[in-house]
């Protein structure tokens, strides 16, 4: 099941929507949705951030396979960047070395089970994957 | 669909879904807290990485100016497993919702 989403932030709720369906048909545990609303808005959102002046579509696409599900995102005019490798921030610090932001990839990372990135010229793809058990 | 209302005592009441889409609805009332306050949860069921940047960004500045800062009540299930995972119980006072 697949999806072009503008890139905006007032997309997202149309993003939800579709992640919405896709759960219900697939007859995905509760459990799962909200990592998987999570996820999606971090990867989408960055897509957005770091490319607001373009205006090519995110390509967002959801799977299942047996207990494995599968979420893309392509983006069509990015700049390179592995968003796999963003750096971690600590979370064992008191609030005064706490650093605002940076938190959203790092938590997807703990959220799903595998994270993959490809780049081919202008183009990336975001792979992440969780496990339905 | 998302809220937010600043109630008696100053009381944030955070309700529906807060996502990337809300940043300015939601820095507008936290930039504007001055003092510690109570940030009710009851009725939020979602919050994306935005809105806990602003909670940190929110509890690091009360906390320099006031000595205080931000107390989380009736957090949902799904909510403290991501502040769980976040480290968030060891910079905020969090009381999670019991139903």
């Amino acid at each position: 099941m697949q999806k072009r989403f503008p890139r905006a932030f007032d997309a997202l709720a149309d993003v939800f929507r579709f992640a919405d369906d896709f759960l219900a048909v697939e007859q995905v545990d509760p459990r799962h949705h909200y990592a998987v609303h999570f996820a999606l808005e971090e990867v989408f959102t960055n897509l957005v951030k770091y490319n607001p002046g373009s205006r090519q579509e995110i390509l967002v696409g959801l799977d299942r396979a047996s207990d494995r599900l599968l979420i893309t995102l392509t983006d069509f005019d990015a700049t390179p960047y592995d968003m796999t490798r963003a750096p971690e921030r600590r979370t064992d610090v008191s609030i005064e070395e706490r650093q605002p932001g940076g938190l959203g990839l790092q938590l997807t990372r703990r959220l799903m089970d595998d994270m993959d990135y490809e780049s081919n010229g202008r183009q990336s793809r975001i792979t992440l994957t969780r496990m339905l058990r | 669909m998302f809220d937010i209302k600043v109630a008696e005592q100053g009381r944030v009441v955070l309700a529906g879904r807060l996502d990337a889409s809300q940043e300015a609805r939601v820095n507008a009332v936290f930039d504007g807290l001055q003092s510690p306050c109570v940030i009710d949860m009851k009725d939020l069921e979602y919050i994306s990485s935005l809105g806990l940047g602003i909670l940190v960004r929110t509890q690091k500045r009360l906390k320099a100016r006031t000595g205080g800062g931000l107390r989380l009540v009736n957090v949902n299930r799904h909510i403290n497993e991501l502040f769980r995972l976040a480290g968030f119980h060891q910079i905020f006072e969090i009381e999670a919702h019991t139903p």
